[in-house]
């Protein structure tokens, strides 16, 4: 479809010819994501449909709301995106404008006493995280990496290496502005009410933070462009500057200075034989914690983050695993004196006598997975700088399976994803050609907020290619599935978009509800129209057929 | 196609963004958090090492032609100063060879007969004609030598044990004379027996090599191979980081052949005059009251590495066999220079947010000034704020190019800053 030439004008009057581009070499740049297996997958039945008709960059909000409302005059789809690191932040069908933030990147306010930030859309975690230092504050990091938008991680999802403290995106969006589908402005909590501050979600104002989002997930600029949120800030007692030495890929980073302390702890099972008895005591440490109310970080790493992050280069990464560095999985906990020096041994206390009572082992400093872990990437679990090396093993990944529960419930959760993971890779040979053993071997715990509910992931690691993928997206649809059918809190993280015609039934019917206000606030489907509410990628009959007809 | 050779780097970008930032842990502020030039002026994020991955994909897949776009895709392969700062953050976590795909876009335009730009046509022609960039008399090219007493090596029977190549914009470049000539003190200082090429220097190449043009670039480098092997020298001293490069790891890479097995060693006069401080055969002893911050140049940092020669495939995985030993940029010549500026009695430096291998680039680089002169001066602005941020009242650096485009920066910012060549310094305190 030819975009007209009349709204590129309308657009280019808007935002001057310099922040505005229909040259195919510059869309080009804006037309895939590979490291996901859908990415690949969308990429291959979208082709350059995937390619925006143009990319536009707004200044402010007001430059915003006129796009959304040439959009609306000229009747194109646009898709809003934070650095455009996931595959919701593309276009899927022809004409699409694509709304890039980088000249919408300033934090406007950084508030030390009432502890949140005003931010606008291209702001970085690893921005906002070195002002917020200065501060004696911080920001969570995700597993995305620092180098992502802080406002689009927030409005989606975030999973965080500090969620034992700060659970996920939802729980730190203290307010937002966004302008809707037709160009209206709102503002939720605080924020909607001038001079109050930016400090509350829950009013004085509207608390429209649901508008955002369904269920776990927000709508990828399904409702919408975010154009500022003001998000919590968390105390911080290290220093200032993020501490770190070495060089480049060989940089290692352990120590966050005297008020933080870390420890790796592992169990005597032998893996994988007794993997059930090592999650459950892992469960129970996590448990006894929360009971406690201490410590910053606390999770149970499984290999592939182990691996992964620590490896230097790819090679080092094979090296690691062929001498089985990593043996299983292990529990990483780090205490911060936030009040005082006594607050960090007094909770150093408390966790020595809980990891005696659940018969875990403090994992030596000899030890080569303290070596390789904790000298190499212990910190980077409060800022996040190699976060890509997740999917540098073959640069490809997916989550494989995800959900959310109480910590109990994730361990067998984990258990019964690998069990049927394993069958498959052992009877239909699905993922044989995937990287092993990172390929569905979870075991990521990742309490939340002391412990009060509890996320986990099992990962694929497939190459890039489509055959590859299609197993991945099989297994994974086929782990979901069972999930359902054992009626856990499944979540399917990277499914939910092109399939949530199909999984919205087994979520209380999120989408429909979600349909109802699209239809509402964007009746002609503009705002990432292939996201969320159109299954415009993959059909419920393809998805059926490529989970292998379960 | 030259493209063809690193498809797998290209095709396998994350599109993560890393590319687009300083080392996550070693960023300072959210102001000065971002590494690449290119993309901070461009916007899009075509111009990132993303975008061009993402170029390079649509040439080999056919979704994107020259034809299309021939204007707009020179100027994003070439509105960059190849600093290398995304390669450096790309393969961090990656082991992708990004400035492989830069090098390639570049030699891609030019086997395509797009590239170089009439800029680029200028230097190379002028190489060709006069050995020098800059359209000078060959006879004008040791001027600044007159009445130093330094030995032509050109001259049949003329032997000495270090050869310094002294490169054409110190050379010929009004001003910047004074290099070349306390480069010579500080040497006989020290006591070292060196000796020009005089009138028959002539240009590394390395700006052919830059910009894509390889048959030029060998032509030029060949004879000046033929030229180090006539004088016997064994030690090559250059000032110009580009030089350097060029003669360490462009000309290594061009053989197929280690740096380290190339038949001379070539070093940068930081590191010699630091070796020469180290050895206690120069020592500073007049104080300089002054506050300092040095620029890393990116050719003698992250580009200054030895090269280390390859070759090979990807296998499984993206696994390289056999296994490669990628260049990070971490390896370039970061040390000796503020070993000479700690040495100097009185000066005090302080470091910029951004250094080392994770040093913003001051935009000349690459061919980058000449065909875009306003992306490279906002480059040098963004720098000289940085600098201007340390309270230091210079920035110190060992690159002819950076000095010329950061003092212009300095110019058009209204900063008090100055810009100091390392060895004019050295020489004031001796």
């Amino acid at each position: 479809m030819a975009f007209s030439e009349l709204a590129y004008k309308a657009l280019q009057d808007i935002l001057g010819s310099e922040n505005i581009s229909n040259d195919p070499a510059i869309c080009q740049a804006y037309s895939r994501v590979q490291w996901l297996p859908s990415g690949v997958l969308q990429r291959e039945r979208c082709g350059l449909n995937m390619r925006p008709a143009c990319v536009v960059m707004p200044g402010c909000t007001e430059d915003v709301q006129r796009i959304l409302q040439v959009a609306n005059r000229y009747k194109f789809p646009f898709v809003p995106r934070g650095s455009g690191f996931t595959f919701s932040a593309f276009p899927t069908q022809a004409g699409t404008v694509v709304i890039d933030p980088k000249r919408m990147d300033r934090i406007i306010e950084l508030n030390e006493k009432d502890m949140y930030a005003v931010i606008e859309p291209y702001v970085s975690f690893v921005g906002l995280q070195a002002e917020a230092m200065k501060c004696g504050l911080y920001t969570p990091t995700p597993l995305a990496g620092s180098q992502v938008s802080c406002l689009a991680n927030y409005a989606w999802h975030g999973a965080y290496g500090n969620s034992w403290i700060t659970g996920i995106g939802a729980q730190n969006l203290l307010g937002f502005e966004l302008v809707l589908p037709d160009g209206e402005v709102v503002r939720s909590g605080s924020m909607a009410c001038p001079g109050a501050g930016s400090f509350w979600n829950d009013g004085p104002g509207p608390d429209l933070r649901g508008f955002l989002r369904s269920g776990m997930f927000g709508h990828a600029g399904g409702m919408g462009v975010v154009t500022k949120i003001s998000c919590k800030l968390w105390p911080y007692a290290g220093p200032a500057e993020f501490p770190c030495e070495g060089t480049a890929n060989m940089k290692f980073s352990s120590s966050l200075g005297e008020n933080w302390k870390w420890f790796m702890i592992k169990f005597p099972f032998a893996y994988p034989e007794e993997e059930e008895l090592e999650l459950r005591k892992s469960a129970e440490l996590f448990y006894e914690m929360g009971k406690a109310e201490i410590a910053e970080v606390a999770t149970h790493l499984a290999q592939q983050f182990l691996y992964t992050y620590s490896s230097v280069t790819k090679q080092d990464l094979f090296d690691n695993m062929k001498n089985n560095v990593f043996p299983s999985g292990f529990c990483v906990v780090a205490l911060q004196g936030k009040t005082s020096p006594e607050q960090l041994a007094y909770e150093e206390r408390v966790l020595r006598d809980i990891v005696k009572k659940v018969g875990g082992i403090f994992v030596a400093e000899d030890e080569p997975a303290y070596q390789v872990w904790i000298k190499r990437a212990a910190n980077e679990w409060i800022r996040f700088g190699n976060a890509q090396r997740l999917s540098r093993s073959s640069d490809c990944f997916s989550i494989g399976s995800s959900n959310v529960d109480s910590i109990d419930q994730i361990v067998y959760e984990i258990l019964e994803s690998n069990r049927l993971g394993r069958d498959l890779l052992k009877d239909e040979g699905l993922g044989k050609d995937f990287v092993q053993p990172l390929s569905i071997n979870g075991g990521w715990i990742s309490p939340q907020e002391h412990g009060y509910w509890c996320l986990h992931t099992t990962d694929v690691f497939p190459e890039q290619a489509v055959d590859q993928c299609n197993q991945a997206m099989e297994i994974i649809g086929r782990v979901t599935k069972s999930m359902f059918a054992r009626k856990s809190a499944a979540a399917a993280i990277h499914m939910i978009g092109p399939a949530y015609d199909f999984f919205g039934p087994m979520m209380g019917d999120v989408h429909l509800i979600v349909k109802g206000l699209k239809r509402e606030f964007d009746p002609r489907n503009l705002s990432n129209p292939g996201y969320a509410s159109r299954p415009d990628v993959v059909s419920p009959e393809e998805l059926a057929k490529m989970m292998g007809g379960h | 196609m030259a493209i063809e050779k690193i498809e797998y780097d290209a095709t396998h970008c994350q599109r993560c963004s890393t590319c687009k930032w300083s080392h996550l842990w070693e960023v300072k502020s959210h102001r000065f958090a971002r590494n690449c030039p290119s993309l901070v002026y461009g916007k899009f994020d075509t111009y990132a090492a993303q975008g061009k991955n993402d170029i390079v994909t649509g040439l080999l897949k056919g979704e994107l032609t020259w034809e299309d776009s021939k204007d707009r895709l020179l100027e994003i392969i070439y509105r960059c100063p190849v600093c290398a700062a995304c390669d450096v953050s790309c393969k961090r976590v990656m082991d992708l060879d990004i400035i492989g795909v830069l090098d390639a876009l570049r030699e891609e335009a030019c086997e395509k007969g797009h590239g170089p730009l009439p800029a680029h046509r200028e230097f190379i022609q002028s190489i060709m004609n006069y050995d020098n960039v800059w359209k000078q008399p060959r006879n004008r090219r040791a001027g600044w030598a007159k009445k130093l007493d330094i030995k032509d090596l050109a001259r049949a029977g003329e032997t000495a044990d270090v050869l310094y190549y002294v490169g054409c914009t110190y050379a010929y470049k009004p001003g910047m004379e004074t290099v070349p000539v306390n480069t010579a003190k500080l040497l006989k200082a020290a006591g070292i027996d060196f000796g020009i090429l005089g009138a028959k220097e002539i240009c590394c190449g390395g700006i052919a090599d830059n910009v894509g043009d390889k048959k030029s670039f060998e032509e030029i480098a060949r004879k000046n191979l033929d030229m180090f092997k006539a004088t016997g020298a064994k030690t090559i001293v250059t000032n110009c980081p580009g030089c350097f490069m060029a003669f360490s790891e462009k000309y290594a890479r061009m053989l197929k052949i280690d740096t380290a097995a190339l038949p001379y060693t070539v070093k940068h006069s930081t590191q010699f005059i630091a070796e020469l401080l180290q050895a206690g055969k120069l020592k500073f002893t007049k104080p300089l009251d002054m506050t300092v911050t040095w620029h890393d140049p990116c050719h003698l940092g992250r580009r200054g590495e030895p090269y280390r020669h390859w070759e090979g495939k990807r296998v499984k995985f993206g696994l390289t066999e056999p296994p490669r030993e990628m260049n990070r940029g971490v390896s370039g010549i970061y040390e000796a220079p503020r070993a000479i500026l700690k040495a100097i009695p009185g000066l005090r430096l302080v470091e910029m947010e951004r250094i080392k291998e994770y040093s913003w680039c001051c935009g000349s680089g690459g061919g980058a000034k000449s065909a875009y002169p306003d992306f490279a001066l906002a480059t040098a602005k963004e720098r000289v704020e940085e600098a201007e941020a340390t309270g230091a009242g210079s920035i110190v650096t060992a690159c002819p190019w950076c000095e010329s485009n950061l003092s212009d920066g300095i110019d058009a910012s209204g900063s008090r800053l100055r810009v100091e060549d390392i060895l004019d310094l050295a020489v004031r305190a001796l």
